[in-house]
């Protein structure tokens, strides 16, 4: 017997016309067409004064940002524009394991306490999201500045390091990585830990051989959720980061800027997307092996 | 073998375990109880919801910290032992299969965590797979699998690990009668063939009678009766065992030169072993009453209700005073009854029981 996931959608309900009608709109308004504008924008030659574009079809941007000329007139691999990138990923990757690291144990930890006790920890989990992000990663710029309460207590002076956008990065995703791996790891049920104890598993494997696994829905959401806006971010590399090193977030942010070079700008930014598709694509395969 | 068997001896001293409920009142689970299960032998903890049986299933495997008492394993105390490192497994009630390993894998995890040899846990795992009958689905996932063969892969799962004391709470509740009935018969072949201790958990009079050596019944975390099935059904010790087991009316009132007058009913020629008391209660199963002629008369009663159950006729009875009397019947006389009716009631005065 093939049994059918409840959560699968019943034909209908979902379609076009139904209840499901305002989220088409705004999913069409919102984000369609401000993507339908940036995919056409990087294929348009840079306006004459740097802002807006002139309508007419080029690869000139792609050819921008994969290649530079020098002054004969050569063309070579633009290395900068990759070592971007890579820096970009390292740095992502490198908050998405923090926040693993962390947020596993947080949220298996907040699953197994009362009730009562879950609610409040989750509450205090989403407290930073009640105050402006750029609010929050101010008070960070506080606290690792020169003099601030981390220098005062020993530590180097961090802001405008790398490591100040690795810090306030983390911060930042941090309850991105707890949220859905509590989600799951709730659900799980506290006889079949006690059953893997009764078996004789030891504390450790029991997380390992068991609860991981069954909590991996949730791991996948959460490597996603903050890995995808961790490739892209922005205030936390220019305001803490002082964008010393600089990652694609910045730099597709500079191309509407102070570069003027919107089509650069857009198909930076049509790459980002195409790499965290793949990524999403990835982790959904994943999900299907598992599935079976 | 002889000292194996002594090792393995289940000793329940003066267990009690109380929880705080929502209001903050306390709940006795477990009050004082004691109890003694030789090795190799299939006992029943009998009584109704909320007794506290559950409560002591996991006392003795581990998941609940008993407030005083302890427990015996072959005389080397086992309360103080986190679960993982006792010799007893259990049978979940929700069975507890591990969702995302087939039935070989759940049964394999607890092999794996004794760092025995891998051949060696191939063989177990074959070997009780053989056992429960489920070899053929030994790579389905326990999603695949309806709920009776869940049941067996639980089973299978916690007789892999060759536990000292199996611990089976309600396994067959979420079963259908049928198979029920035929888990029944394999549970008892199952714990033939491996000579395990079973402490088994049920609310089912009947399933505690078709299983138990012994069976232990409880009463708001009190042990009120230990002693083999027919023990406690010719001679309940008390008034709650008597009510819980089958359907035995309790009859109240004065005993004195062997005649039991009381309830509308006047019972002559009593057992010498029932003795003469001025507030006495008296148990009555019901198939030792019977409507036909040759026992002893009880006097009038009235018929309330008729019950034709294939090889007998069950019938409630009304006597004068009021007092409701169930009562097993020859088959034969359905005809002869009708609702309302007036007749005789009779008893066979050998199997009447006097409770304190
Ligand atoms: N974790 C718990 N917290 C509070 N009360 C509990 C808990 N577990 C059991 N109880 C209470 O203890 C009593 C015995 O419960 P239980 O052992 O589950 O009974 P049974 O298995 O016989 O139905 C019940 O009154 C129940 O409400
Ligand atoms: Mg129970």
């Amino acid at each position: 017997m093939k049994l059918r996931p409840i959560t699968q959608r019943e034909p209908g309900i979902y379609g076009p016309g139904s209840v499901a009608l305002p989220a088409y709109v705004t999913g069409i308004l919102l984000v369609g067409l401000p993507l339908i504008v940036v995919i056409v924008f990087s294929f348009l030659q840079r306006g004459e004064f740097g802002s807006g574009v002139i309508h007419k079809f080029t690869l000139d941007a792609y050819r921008t940002v994969f290649f530079e000329t020098d002054l004969m007139g050569n063309q070579s691999l633009n290395f900068s524009f990759l070592k971007i990138i890579f820096r970009s990923i390292m740095l992502a990757f490198t908050v998405t394991v923090i926040c693993l690291i962390v947020g596993i144990p947080t949220a298996i930890w907040i699953a197994l306490q009362k009730k009562s006790t879950q609610r409040i920890l989750i509450a205090l989990v989403t407290i930073p999201f009640w105050v402006n992000v750029l609010a929050r990663t101010y008070a960070w710029m506080l606290l690792l500045a020169d003099g601030g309460l981390f220098n005062q207590i020993g530590a180097p002076v961090l802001l405008y390091t790398s490591w100040a956008t690795f810090i306030g990065l983390t911060y930042a995703f941090l309850p991105f990585m707890v949220l859905p791996i509590y989600a799951s790891a709730e659900k799980l049920d506290k006889s079949i830990l006690e059953a893997a104890f009764d078996l004789g598993a030891s504390g450790w494997r029991v997380l390992i051989r068991i609860v991981i696994p069954m909590i991996r829905f949730g791991i996948f959401a959460g490597i996603a959720i903050v890995f995808i806006p961790a490739l892209g971010a922005y205030v936390q590399p220019s305001l803490l980061g002082g964008n010393k090193s600089m990652l694609i977030g910045s730099l597709i942010n500079d191309q509407f800027g102070e570069s003027r070079n919107w089509p650069v700008g857009s198909a930076l930014a049509v790459l980002l997307l195409l790499m965290t598709a793949l990524i999403l694509l990835a982790t959904r395969r994943r999900k299907l092996e598992f599935a079976s | 073998m002889e000292q194996e068997q002594g090792w393995a001896d289940l000793q329940i001293n003066a267990l009690s375990k109380s929880f705080r409920d929502p209001k903050g009142a306390q709940v006795h689970a477990l009050d004082g109880v004691s109890l003694s299960i030789p090795a190799g032998e299939f006992i029943v903890l009998l009584g109704p919801s909320g007794c506290g049986k559950t409560t002591l299933l996991r006392s003795i495997a581990g998941f609940e910290k008993i407030d005083s008492g302890h427990i015996n394993l072959g005389g080397n105390r086992i309360d103080l032992l986190p679960p993982h490192k006792r010799p007893v497994n259990t049978v979940f009630q929700s069975y507890a299969l591990f969702p995302h390993m087939s039935v070989a894998q759940n049964i394999a995890f607890g092999l794996e965590n004794e760092k025995i040899d891998k051949n060696e846990v191939k063989a177990r795992v074959g070997q009780v797979l053989e056992l429960v009958k489920l070899t053929e689905l030994a790579d389905r996932k326990p999603s695949q699998m309806s709920g009776g063969q869940q049941q067996r892969a639980a089973l299978a799962r916690a007789l892999a690990k060759k536990p000292k004391v199996l611990l089976l709470d309600e396994p067959l509740a979420a079963l259908d009668l049928k198979l029920r009935k035929s888990m029944q018969f394999e549970l008892k072949r199952i714990h033939r063939a491996t000579g395990t201790t079973f402490v088994f958990v049920t609310h089912d009079q009947n399933e505690a009678m078709a299983l138990g050596d012994r069976i232990a019944v409880f009463n708001q975390g009190k042990l009120q009766q230990v002693g083999t099935p027919f023990e406690i059904y010719t001679a309940p010790a008390s008034e709650f065992v008597a009510n819980f087991i089958g359907e035995s009316t309790l009859l109240q009132g004065k005993i004195s030169g062997q005649i039991f007058e009381g309830d509308g009913l006047r019972i002559t020629n009593l057992n010498q072993d029932i003795n003469a008391n001025a507030s006495a209660k008296l148990i009555v199963r019901p198939e030792a009453f019977t409507l036909m002629q040759g026992q002893t008369s009880c006097g009038k009663v009235e018929i309330k209700e008729v019950i034709f159950a294939g090889d007998s006729l069950e019938a409630l009875l009304v006597t004068q005073s009021g007092h409701e009397v169930k009562v097993k019947t020859g088959a034969s006389l359905l005809s002869q009854l009708n609702v309302g009716q007036s007749v005789e009631l009779f008893v066979d005065v050998n199997q009447i029981g006097q409770i304190a």
